[in-house]
């Protein structure tokens, strides 16, 4: 696990530049939903669709690649602070928010997601835990 | 990229900020009345900079004229700034030695990238060529958005497994060359919660 991890920190930190991270996404259809095709209709109508938000983009990063980078861009806001709750429970927003069907809607009660959150809060400090003894190793 | 210029302001900043290029792509330089009426350079201006792409000489993709720098404490820093926004060619292929300055630039182009094979590759780089000229006539006109675009080329043999886990390209696509826009230039920021 720490080796895999380590993997994806110093990808990481390949794509950083400062304090201003990069999101790897890509666009496969126009805006009528249909894949890219080689020609400027299809092209131009992606590229418009894109400037204008109207086309949903895909991650190039899976869901573990990318819950480590949210990890890890956390930790530079709390180097100082113990790691305990805060950071837990905001990458658990995160993940929440973003990373599950029907995103930003909440899909399970509260009591339904007490169990989950505080999974993921374990990994979440074990990941960060990862990280600090990497950032200090640097 | 060329320097219109009718006196000598410009060539030490231009000099200067020519070195974050590193020789590539090369500036030229002229006092010739005759450009600034060829590229409809409005008369009250003394200086600009066209940026001319993939030897499209009728078409530049980015004008930097004196009189839109606010002050001429900023001149430098424009000029670096614009230099560095208009350097990528309209078309071109992404190979090991490209691959930083397109994918990792700074003013985060799109990068419209097409997956091609040893058979594809000519046909696909002279429509890439076409649609590449078609942008360049539509950023003449302030439409096509307000991003930088790179249409680019990528070897299926080469890269094959490397578009497989970022793009989902299949390599038994077919015929039809798969085609996607890669957009490395989204800050994280956006992440946050709203």
């Amino acid at each position: 696990m720490g080796y895999v991890l380590i993997s994806f920190i110093s990808r990481e930190l390949s794509y950083g530049h400062g304090p201003r991270t990069q999101r790897l996404v890509y666009y496969d259809t126009d805006k009528s939903g249909q894949s890219i095709q080689l020609t400027s209709a299809s092209i131009f109508s992606a590229i418009d669709g894109i400037s204008s938000g109207s086309i949903r983009p895909k991650n190039s990063e899976n869901m573990v690649e990318r819950f480590a980078r949210v990890c890890f861009r956390l930790t530079p806001l709390h180097a100082s602070d113990s790691f305990g709750t805060s950071i837990s429970t905001r990458s658990c927003l995160l993940w929440k928010q973003s990373w599950l069907p029907n995103s930003g809607k909440p899909c399970l009660s509260s009591a339904c997601w007490q169990p989950l959150y505080s999974f993921l809060s374990r990994v979440a400090t074990f990941v960060i835990a990862h990280m600090k003894i990497l950032n200090q190793t640097d | 990229m060329t320097l219109i210029s009718d006196h000598i302001f410009g060539q030490n900043e231009l000099l200067q900020a020519s070195k974050s290029l590193l020789g590539s792509p090369p500036i030229f330089s002229s006092a010739s009345k005759e450009l600034f009426s060829r590229y409809n350079l409005p008369s009250s201006c003394t200086w600009g900079i066209l940026a001319l792409k993939d030897r499209d000489s009728s078409h530049p993709t980015g004008k930097l004229l004196d009189t839109s720098l606010k002050s001429n404490s900023l001149v430098q820093e424009s000029l670096n700034t614009w230099l560095l926004e208009n350097r990528l060619p309209t078309t071109a292929e992404l190979t090991q030695d490209t691959f930083q300055e397109i994918m990792k630039a700074s003013h985060g182009p799109l990068v419209v990238i097409a997956a091609v094979t040893l058979a594809s590759k000519d046909t696909v780089a002279a429509k890439f060529k076409d649609i590449g000229k078609v942008w360049r006539v539509m950023r003449g006109q302030g439409k096509g958005g307000t991003r930088d675009v790179v249409f680019a080329l990528m070897d299926m043999d080469r890269w094959g497994s490397w578009m497989k886990s970022m793009y989902n390209i299949n390599s038994d696509a077919g015929i039809d060359p798969a085609v996607i826009v890669a957009d490395h230039g989204v800050c994280a920021h956006q992440f946050h919660i709203s």
